[in-house]
């Protein structure tokens, strides 16, 4: 490989891995990024939803990301959002999703963590954040939806 | 004679930058560089099999294409993902080896960039890959298979004219680059407001508040960190540094190694912070590109040929 190559290949992908500086921060990509990151102000008031499990006798489980067909937490965060910003029918469509998993899941193994949830919630829920994590304080939750984990493919 | 003397004046540094981008390096470097992140890239890929093909199963709904998988109006059958992915391990082995370096290398390149941005085309990209693929990008662009292949009786290769240093400066330039570049955003989006480590509490917090409702593991420092905010603003202090502080990297030597020491301990932190794993550069794959990385990612065969003379001495 002669000099010439090398120098165009190299400021090709230096000014590649650059240009996007040139771009508005938040005007994400891949594999060319801006790296936005933990970069955009956060308030500690945060409004998120996200999914819960109701066992029969009322208690709520927190869901894994799992249930959302994801292994990543982001990953599922942005399912929800997404579902939740698209209106009633896909907030139902989700939460029938999650209690087919659920369902699936308790079916597989009856000792499983969420082998007695009986119905699904998608939540809106109004935390502070560092009062949530500094003294466990949890804020207004709102239910979006909700739907039962059907019963026929459960054990019991 | 004054245009002259103004574009020998011009050519000096510009010689200077050619002579400090072209300086010789063995190919044993290079080569070492493209076992270690190749060899990365290959378990990286077979430990993200089961979730590609998982977000291959999404509803179509959700797609929402980043990167080169824009080409595509609709999500691909997930037969077709999970083969596209399994063929892009293969091509990585054949990578990491050096075997048919120059078909291999560019198209492990192009399935392990068409396999991560297909992961990061359901509403949320994956930081994680990107200095991967541009470091594998980059070595596939290089001579990086002149050395330490598995192509045995194969003739020795001429040194190509360029040589082997600029391909290891290219590296180590890209993994500047994304850490400057984090540090850019940081300054655009927040402003010097960031380094008062109020908005890193308030990143933590609410980072760790989503793990704590959407099932996952909240950071064994986050809750201390929160409630004991007051060495968070050092904290940012040293994080912008480091960011920002990426390219005197390039200057190699005892900078290189302070920055990349700084740069790994700014990800365990991170991991102790917000239980947020960056593998690539907590493994110290991203930043082998700025030391002698043959002496260390040769050691394991060193060992190997040593024990073994030692073993025919004793008989």
């Amino acid at each position: 490989m002669g000099r010439w190559v090398a120098t165009i290949v190299s400021i090709g992908l230096v000014g590649a891995t650059l240009a996007p500086v040139l771009r508005a921060p938040d005007d994400d990509g891949f594999p060319l990024s801006t790296f936005p990151m933990f970069a955009t102000p956060r308030p500690a008031q945060v409004a998120m939803s996200y999914a819960r499990g109701v066992t029969r006798d009322g208690r709520v489980r927190v869901l894994s990301p799992d249930h959302l067909g994801t292994g990543e937490v982001l990953q599922a965060f942005a399912l929800i959002q997404r579902a939740v910003d698209r209106g009633e029918s896909a907030r139902l469509a989700l939460c029938t999703a999650i209690a087919a998993r659920v369902a699936a899941d308790a079916a597989d193994a009856a000792d499983a963590a969420d082998a007695d949830v009986v119905e699904i919630r998608l939540v809106a829920g109004m935390h502070d954040a560092v009062d949530y994590l500094a003294h466990g304080a949890v804020g207004r939750e709102v239910t979006w939806a909700s739907c039962d984990v059907p019963r026929s493919s459960r054990s019991r | 004679m004054g245009e002259l003397r103004c574009a020998a004046e011009l050519a000096q540094p510009m010689s200077r930058v050619a002579r400090w981008w072209f300086a010789p390096a063995p190919p044993e470097r290079l080569a070492a560089l493209r076992i270690a992140i190749g060899g990365f890239a290959v378990l990286w890929m077979i430990a993200r099999l089961p979730e590609v093909v998982s977000v291959a199963r999404l509803p179509a709904a959700v797609f929402a294409p980043v990167g080169v998988i824009r080409v595509l109006g609709a999500p691909l059958p997930m037969i077709a993902v999970a083969a596209i992915a399994v063929a892009t391990v293969g091509l990585l082995v054949a990578f990491t080896a050096g075997l048919g370096y120059r078909v291999t290398a560019p198209l492990a390149a192009i399935g392990l960039l068409w396999t991560l941005a297909y992961r990061s085309s359901w509403g949320m990209v994956f930081h994680t890959d990107n200095l991967l693929v541009l470091h594998v990008i980059a070595l596939a662009l290089a001579p990086a298979a002149d050395a330490w292949t598995i192509r045995r009786g194969a003739p020795a290769r001429a040194a190509p004219a360029a040589g082997y240093g600029w391909a290891i400066k290219l590296l180590a330039a890209i993994t500047c680059a994304a850490y400057l570049l984090a540090g850019i955003a940081k300054l655009r989006l927040a402003g010097l407001s960031w380094l008062d480590g109020g908005q890193l509490r308030n990143q933590i917090a609410v980072d760790n508040l989503r793990k704590a409702l959407l099932g996952g593991t909240v950071a064994p420092l986050a809750r201390f960190l929160v409630s004991h905010p007051d060495g968070l603003a050092v904290c940012s202090l040293l994080t912008m540094g480091i960011e920002l502080g990426a390219p005197l990297a390039l200057l190699g030597g005892r900078f290189a190694r302070i920055w990349a020491w700084g740069a790994w301990g700014f990800h365990a932190g991170v991991v102790l912070a917000m239980n947020v794993w960056f593998p690539y550069p907590l493994a110290g794959v991203a930043f082998l590109p700025l030391i002698e990385a043959e002496h260390l990612v040769g050691w394991p065969a060193r060992w190997w040929r040593s024990r073994g003379m030692r073993a025919a001495r004793a008989r």
